[in-house]
């Protein structure tokens, strides 16, 4: 009987508890800036040198000539599993997350290989509510 | 009962005959359970019932069968460490640890210690999130939902732990051959202890709600027993072997990285009931967080990746990153045969890799634990009731796509 | 007691405790229900459907889409069967209620023996619902239907033992006189009854721990599994149909109904504080226990709850003899 009155006040006890729920998109889970996201490219600093293509797990990175005659890489977010080899690879530093973790394209055409990898265009900053 | 029924037709009489074959004379019932039930998982049974006691339990598993071995004949060594944890995610640390040992062996890497330590602290924190995510999961199949909802609760805060130390929640990649891909600094060990002591808090509740709950007890104690002559005939792995008392641990046995330097003592269990199955699991929480507070305290100072690889091309070093994934692609491994085995959550994991002399392999063998536990799973039920079924399955925390790969 | 007006037996038909009390407890019980268990388990519950009212109208919501998904008919059942066994349940479930005062003159039918009426009528509910399972025609619903005769055969005599006892200590089935019979609280008079009575009242209304017919990683979703739509509102709501009329005769026989009010309608109010009072902790009940085996809560029925309940009626015996009441 004592077990069974302990067990109700155990749950009396948790109604008092902060819900751990977070309820998107007003409020966002923080997962520090180092969060595996969006990945962007640098294009002055980037050496097309292809090791980012090369250790693609996924094959999702191929590359594509610009105007001013280089080769860029540009992801596939269809298959991209943002393992974040590529940004692990890439010796000048070019390639690198941000804390966009929400990656969605309005159609299916506009999600392959994107142009836009710029830095500047992803404003997501990273924070948000931490459960610990 | 020879022919089993996996490619029956809707309308087939199948089912009728065969219980009137199967009990003659006595009320039987052929149940399909699965794979669209709430409590088959992704796996088909067919549970033969005479009243309500189960007689015979025939598992049809393969519906989430992806073919990592296969893939695995056609990429580079180093893709399969993301392949290979999607087959457990939530024990994604364990399950390539194997992967990454036989890789090592391969490429003739050894990691520095601090790598060593790292990857065991996150082996033993994917460990305590996996137990929870079964422990959630033997909640709600018993019917007890705030032991699923704490118990996701709980394991949603390694979640974000994993993101801030390796960048994603459940699918880290966090070790590689050669050391592990990111250093942690002093902001994230005081984040993992408080982690930590947060579990233990939150854990006090949930013992009370769920293992010490008397409904939970009569549930399980005494259910889908297996001695430890059944377990070791059946080739069992892991928890589900010790809670036989079948004192099996590789990380005891064939100690690997930073195991062999540290202090734990495994959990063991005498009964085999599915109430073992889950203490066996419980403790091993608690053991889990003694050696990640261990490796917390005993952190070795040295560099995370192996030297002979930064060697081949130091520009590559970049702030808080290894930065090694590039140079892989300048390394083969030796041609040969390889092996690595590890202790995951749900039990033993071993790999198999057959290496050419390019960077593709001839062949990996994965053996998974929940693979290896089906069959003992199966004949635990076999004499319960209907209402044990469940119970008895996840008992053994089985994950159909870790058993299907 | 207030002299009758003339229409309060359609008064009470139509409010209280009649249909609109009926699905307002429906509404209520199933929010509340959802949001106490949510707030045990850290979560919001209900929220987005009126946010400012805590998501109240939530299951209001879920009734109206229910009501306009398809209704599927099985192809191999009989289908005036399957069509009207639903709705026999739920009017089976709501019957006990007209026979039970909820206010001095809130009654549907009066009838000097209505309350040992309604605990039959409550009793005979079973059956509809073993007719709806077989008419299924599935093998979780026959497995769901034979637990529930089974668990039945469990709740029913410490049921019935417990309501005997009481009405054996009032002397009376009246409802109203068993009302003002009550000095002292009937649960006070016999606490032993009243836990009979309340665990047998978890236990015909299949909550937790004893949500054994519709066990969802055994059986589906039992004796319910093939209805959707508006049959299953009408089958599942059921359920809380049942809930409605044990707290009502619960806080009747043990709560001393009305009391101390006098009027009608702080009468009706007072019962409903009572109501919810005896209803709270089997809403919450999902969020403490799993659910036992069908054989644990057999052997649980037949000897310790039937021995609580034969306490209960020598308890009862022991008192009238006493002159307590
Ligand atoms: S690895 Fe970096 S520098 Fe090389 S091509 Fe890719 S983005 Fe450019
Ligand atoms: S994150 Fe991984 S999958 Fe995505 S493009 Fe980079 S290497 Fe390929």
């Amino acid at each position: 009987m004592s077990i069974h009155v302990k067990l109700f006040l155990t749950a009396l006890k948790n109604l008092a508890e902060r819900q751990w729920t977070v309820r998107w998109p007003e409020e966002r889970r923080d997962y520090s800036p180092a969060v595996r996201g969006f990945i962007v490219n640098d294009r002055a600093v980037c050496i097309s040198c292809q090791l980012c293509e090369a250790v693609c797990p996924a094959k999702a990175i191929k590359f594509h000539l610009e105007q001013d005659g280089k080769r860029y890489p540009g992801i596939d977010w269809g298959r991209c599993i943002l393992c974040g080899y590529c940004v692990d690879a890439c010796p000048t530093g070019s390639l690198r997350h941000t804390p966009q973790v929400e990656i969605t394209w309005r159609s299916l055409s506009t999600y392959k290989f994107p142009r836009e990898m710029d830095p500047d265009a992803v404003s997501v900053e990273a924070g948000g509510r931490s459960l610990l | 009962m020879t022919e089993w029924p996996f490619n029956q037709r809707v309308g087939s009489t199948f089912f009728i005959d065969a219980e009137e074959k199967l009990l003659e004379g006595r009320r039987g019932m052929v149940l399909v359970v699965g794979p669209q039930h709430p409590g088959s998982g992704h796996m088909r049974l067919f549970v033969v019932l005479d009243g309500d006691l189960i007689t015979e339990v025939v598992p049809d598993p393969g519906f989430v069968h992806r073919g990592v071995e296969k893939l695995a004949e056609n990429r580079p060594y180093w893709t399969l460490i993301p392949l290979v944890e999607k087959a457990s995610i939530m024990d994604s640390a364990n399950i390539t640890y194997p992967v990454v040992l036989a890789l090592e062996r391969a490429l003739g890497l050894e990691p520095p210690p601090r790598a060593k330590y790292l990857r065991v602290l996150m082996a033993e924190l994917s460990r305590v999130r996996t137990h929870l995510y079964d422990m959630a999961l033997l909640g709600i199949f018993l019917g007890h939902s705030t032991a699923f909802m704490w118990s996701f609760a709980i394991q949603d805060l390694y979640a974000e732990v994993f993101a801030k130390i390796t960048g994603a929640r459940t699918t880290i990649s966090y070790a590689v051959p050669g050391g592990v891909r990111r250093d942690i600094k002093p902001s994230h060990v005081e984040l993992v202890e408080k982690l930590l002591a947060k579990t233990e808090a939150k854990l006090r509740d949930f013992k009370t709600l769920f293992l010490d709950n008397p409904v939970t007890r009569a549930r399980l104690e005494g259910v889908g027993t297996l001695d430890a002559k059944a377990v070791a005939e059946l080739g069992v792995v892991g928890p589900f072997a010790r809670a036989s008392g079948v004192r099996y641990d590789v990380r005891k046995v064939h100690p690997y990285d930073a195991y062999g330097e540290l202090d734990f003592e495994i959990a063991v269990e005498k009964a085999g009931d599915a109430m073992a199955r889950t203490l066996v699991r419980w403790r091993e929480i608690y053991t889990s967080i003694d050696i990640a507070r261990q490796i917390l305290k005993s952190l070795p100072e040295s560099d995370v990746i192996d030297q002979a690889l930064l060697f081949k091309n130091p520009e590559y070093r970049r702030e808080g990153i290894s930065g090694v994934l590039g140079v892989y692609t300048y390394i083969y491994p030796e041609l040969g045969e390889y092996h690595g085995m590890a202790e995951a959550s749900r039990g033993l994991t071993y790999v198999q890799l057959f290496t050419t002399s390019s960077q593709r392999l001839y062949r990996m063998r994965l053996v998974t634990p929940s693979w290896r536990n089906l069959r003992a799973m199966v004949e635990a039920m076999r004499g319960q009731r209907l209402a044990d079924m469940p119970a008895v399955y996840m008992s053994f925390g089985y994950f159909p796509p870790e058993a299907d790969r | 007691m207030m002299p009758f007006e003339l229409s309060s037996d359609l008064v009470a038909a139509l409010v209280f405790p009649g249909v609109l009390g009926i699905l307002g407890f429906l509404v209520v019980a199933i929010w509340a229900e959802r949001k106490l268990v949510a707030r045990i388990q850290w979560r919001y519950g209900p929220l987005y459907v009126s946010k400012a009212i805590g998501g109240f109208l939530q299951p209001i919501a879920d009734l109206v889409k229910l009501v306009f998904s398809e209704l599927v008919l099985p192809r191999h059942t009989n289908r005036a069967l399957f069509l009207s066994t639903p709705l026999a349940l739920f009017i089976a479930e709501a019957l006990p209620v007209a026979f039970i005062a909820a206010a001095p003159g809130l009654i549907i039918f009066y009838n000097p023996h209505g309350l040992a009426i309604a605990v039959v009528l409550w009793l005979l509910v079973a059956v509809f619902l073993v007719g709806m399972a077989w008419s299924e025609a599935d093998k979780f619903t026959y497995i769901g239907a034979m637990r529930e005769i089974l668990l039945s055969a469990a709740y029913e005599i410490p049921l019935l033992l417990s309501l005997v006892a009481m009405l054996l200590l009032y002397g009376t089935a009246d409802p109203y006189r068993v009302v003002e019979l009550q000095n002292v609280w009937g649960v006070l008079l016999n606490p032993l009854a009243f836990l009979a009575f309340y665990i047998s009242l978890v236990m015909s209304t299949t909550r937790f721990p004893f949500e054994i017919p519709e066990a969802e990683p055994e059986v589906v979703l039992g004796p319910y599994t093939e209805y959707g739509s508006t049959l299953f509102i009408l089958s599942f709501g059921g359920t809380y149909v049942k809930l409605y009329a044990g707290a009502l005769l619960g806080s009747v026989l043990f709560l001393g109904g009305w009391q101390p009010a006098v009027d009608t309608l702080s009468g009706a109010l007072v019962t409903i504080a009572k109501m919810a009072a005896l209803a709270f902790p089997l809403l919450i009940l999902r969020a403490i226990y799993p659910r036992y085996r069908i054989d644990q809560a057999l052997r649980f029925g037949w000897s310790k709850l039937l021995a609580l309940s034969i306490a209960a009626v020598i308890f009862s015996i022991a008192l009238r003899f006493a002159g307590v009441i």
